[in-house]
């Protein structure tokens, strides 16, 4: 347990070789792999959430961060995938149709992925129909949409509008971005909306609660 | 008589050196060659192309210093705006400064009650209004979106709003070139003609560079179509600095003055002489929360050294104005938005926008107009400096009223005060036993009255029936 602990402060430190290494060893030593995900690699990533929470970090130190764990999961996820029926969620991103902003979406899908979910980003600009596409192909849990433009918001209403419809509400919509509000999101039958990166992640989790990961 | 004697008229702010600047240009030409801009418009490429400029993999064009220079030298160093009446009012030149309010804002606080709401075209008006009224305002931006209400047409809903209800000059967005086509006939309409706009324009296009270093296609097409009637272009990165610009405020300023300089070149290829603004909204990204910060001192440093890179090539620049951070008209938004405005006059910006901004330009306030106008009267109270003759040492009146003596009434007091003191509007000089009896109003209840009183009592100047009836036409797409 202890290799564990020091997986996750070598993510606090944002140090991507020392990660490496100890995830290296911990496969050698026999820890699985979902410990070493969930125990090594989230718990450090949820150490550096806690710490930007509280204003200890700065988004710099978190992508390192994000980055170093990425490091580690690169390492364990051959192993993962011959486990893990699923992950723990599996989320498609990007930025709505008529928009091309994508920092605050990079920085939203990076924590994401640090939190343990399988992040799939469209880039900008993205119709409807490959929201939809991407959705239903990768059994997608979750779409989340930005949106930077007050006039393409007309946009993430009609993408929310299909996945709802066409997915019989099984998928779930996350929308956040500078002119979007929690009363937008419910208007448009949204699952949820975050103001941020963290609220994000949060909210995944909540809206993911559900899915039972299960091993063949 | 006097010889040699040297005035400095107005008060003076410097952050740059001569030397510094130049380092700068030279650094932002190097970007221009060597690193290149994204543009993907056809007719954008087709232009560079033919100038010699060098068009790499996806899109990527290099522009050879020299071409630069050219169009440096065929810029106008001078824009002048008209009012609607087509009088000349707005002389962007030197380092004469005038102010306008934000726009596109999504939500705005109802003066009446208080609520955060969508806009609808008749708070637009409203603005106009406004603005018409107030007499440190210069030109008019619509402070709010009517995208809710209008969609994608909400650019012509908003320019109208504007055209009926202030002879301001007027800046403007657009969405493409089809809904900019119907504003510029719009405009066309109330100046008798679109050579009569030419001459006397009185609407300034506005557009932003998506940093970093990347043209939007849409972007561009405005662009050159403003270009093609004549018409005067503002164009400039609105930047996150440790986002989408370095987090070192000399490269922020390298970065962004190259991006403006591209837009600068491609204007001048479609069409050389066209009046064109340099401009940047500096901000920088809050590394804690993520958010765009313009309420940071970095922005106020940015946009004074930004304007004095501008100056030295003699291009008439657009800064900001007013704006705040903060989510109410609260004292974080006075403090951010005077702090906003003095930079915007100190490093002498031919033109700022932002006053009425909350939350960066997420929430349109009224009332933050008016204080804006306070301020900058103000501001310009300093600026004006400090007149040295015989008149103003006074000496002769310093021994007529002599010691134990008083001013007050003295012929030159008389005389003078009204051009030395500046008058408040909105701030209070009242003693406490009087302000309890006026209401012991704050700041904020003070400006909200003032909003509400020229509202209720101002009436700008309308266009003429006809004029109106025509607008119509152009406005809902029903006249051809």
């Amino acid at each position: 347990m202890n290799g564990l602990a020091d997986i996750s402060l070598s993510i606090l430190q944002g140090d991507s070789n020392l990660v490496l290494t100890l995830t290296n060893k911990a496969i050698e030593q026999g820890v699985t792999a979902n410990d070493i995900l969930a125990t090594g690699l989230i718990g450090g990533m949820e150490l550096v959430g806690d710490k930007w929470k509280k204003g200890e970090l700065f988004i710099p130190e978190v992508l390192i961060s994000a980055k170093a764990m990425h490091s580690g999961l690169v390492a364990i996820r051959p192993i993962l995938a011959k486990g893990l029926d699923r992950p723990k969620g599996r989320i498609i991103i990007g930025t709505v149709k008529g928009d091309l902003h994508d920092i605050g979406k990079k920085i939203v899908a990076m924590m994401l992925e640090g939190n343990g979910f399988e992040v799939y980003d469209l880039g900008v600009n993205v119709e409807t129909e490959q929201f939809l596409e991407a959705a239903i192909k990768k059994e997608a849990d979750i779409v989340c949409l930005s949106a930077l433009l007050t006039t393409t918001l007309p946009a993430m209403e009609e993408t929310v509008q299909a996945i709802n419809s066409k997915t019989g509400n099984t998928v779930k919509t996350m929308v956040g971005g500078a002119p979007v509000t929690p009363e937008f999101a419910s208007k448009i039958n949204a699952s949820g909306y975050a103001p941020d990166a963290i609220g994000a992640v949060d909210l995944a989790k909540q809206l993911t609660e559900r899915v039972v990961i299960s091993t063949k | 008589m006097k010889a040699d004697f040297i005035v400095q008229q107005t008060a003076s702010f410097r952050v740059l050196s001569e030397d510094q600047i130049k380092e700068i240009h030279n650094a932002a030409l190097e970007i221009l060659e060597h690193v290149g801009n994204q543009v993907e418009c056809e007719e954008a490429l087709d232009l560079f192309r033919d100038a010699g400029c060098l068009i790499e993999h996806d899109n990527l064009v290099k522009i050879p210093s020299y071409i630069v220079d050219k169009a440096i030298r065929t810029t106008p160093k001078r824009i002048v705006l008209s009012n609607r009446n087509g009088k000349r009012v707005l002389f962007l030149e030197g380092k004469n400064s005038y102010f306008a309010p934000t726009a596109a804002c999504p939500k705005m606080y109802d003066p009446y009650t208080g609520e955060k709401r969508d806009w609808v075209k008749q708070d637009i008006a409203n603005v106009a209004k406004l603005v018409d009224y107030l007499p440190n305002i210069d030109a008019i931006f619509p402070l709010g979106s009517l995208a809710t209400e209008y969609g994608t047409d909400c650019f012509i809903h908003e320019f109208d709003a504007m055209l009926r209800n202030t002879t301001k000059p007027i800046i403007y967005l657009a969405h493409d070139t089809k809904d900019l086509q119907v504003i510029l006939d719009m405009a066309a309409e109330v100046a008798g003609g679109y050579e009569a706009l030419r001459q006397n324009p009185f609407l300034l296009f506005y557009d932003e560079v998506l940093a970093p270093l990347y043209h939007k296609t849409e972007t561009i097409k405005k662009m050159l179509l403003v270009a093609e009637k004549g018409l005067p272009v503002r164009y400039g990165s609105l930047t996150m600095s440790g986002a989408s610009s370095p987090c070192t405020m000399a490269g922020v300023l390298a970065q962004s003055y190259a991006e403006a300089l591209f837009g600068l070149v491609l204007v001048q290829l479609k069409r050389r002489g066209t009046p064109y603004m340099m401009a940047i909204l500096p901000g920088i990204m809050d590394l804690l929360t993520g958010g765009l910060s313009s309420g940071a001192p970095e922005y106020d440093l940015l946009q004074i050294a930004f304007a004095e890179i501008c100056h030295n090539i003699g291009i008439p620049i657009m800064s900001t104005n007013g704006i705040s951070d903060s989510k109410i008209a609260d004292e974080q938004a006075a403090i951010e938005a005077t702090l906003c405005c003095f930079s915007a006059a100190a490093g002498g910006s031919n033109l700022s926008i932002g006053a009425g901004s909350l939350e960066c330009h997420l929430i349109g306030s009224l009332e933050m107009i008016t204080v804006a106008d306070e301020v900058l009267g103000m501001i310009k109270r300093i600026f004006k400096g400090v007149n040295v003759d015989e008149n103003s040492l006074a000496i002769e009146v310093i021994e007529q009223v002599g010691p134990r003596g008083n001013y007050l009434d003295q012929t030159h007091t008389l005389q003078n005060f009204k051009t030395e003191h500046w008058r408040p509007t909105l701030m209070d000089r009242n003693n406490y036993s009087n302000w309890i009896g006026m209401g012991s109003k704050t700041m904020g209840q003070r400006a909200n009255e003032k909003v509400r009183r020229i509202l209720e009592e101002h009436q700008p100047e309308q266009l003429s029936e006809q004029s109106q009836k025509r607008l119509d036409q152009l406005a809902t797409g029903n006249g051809v």
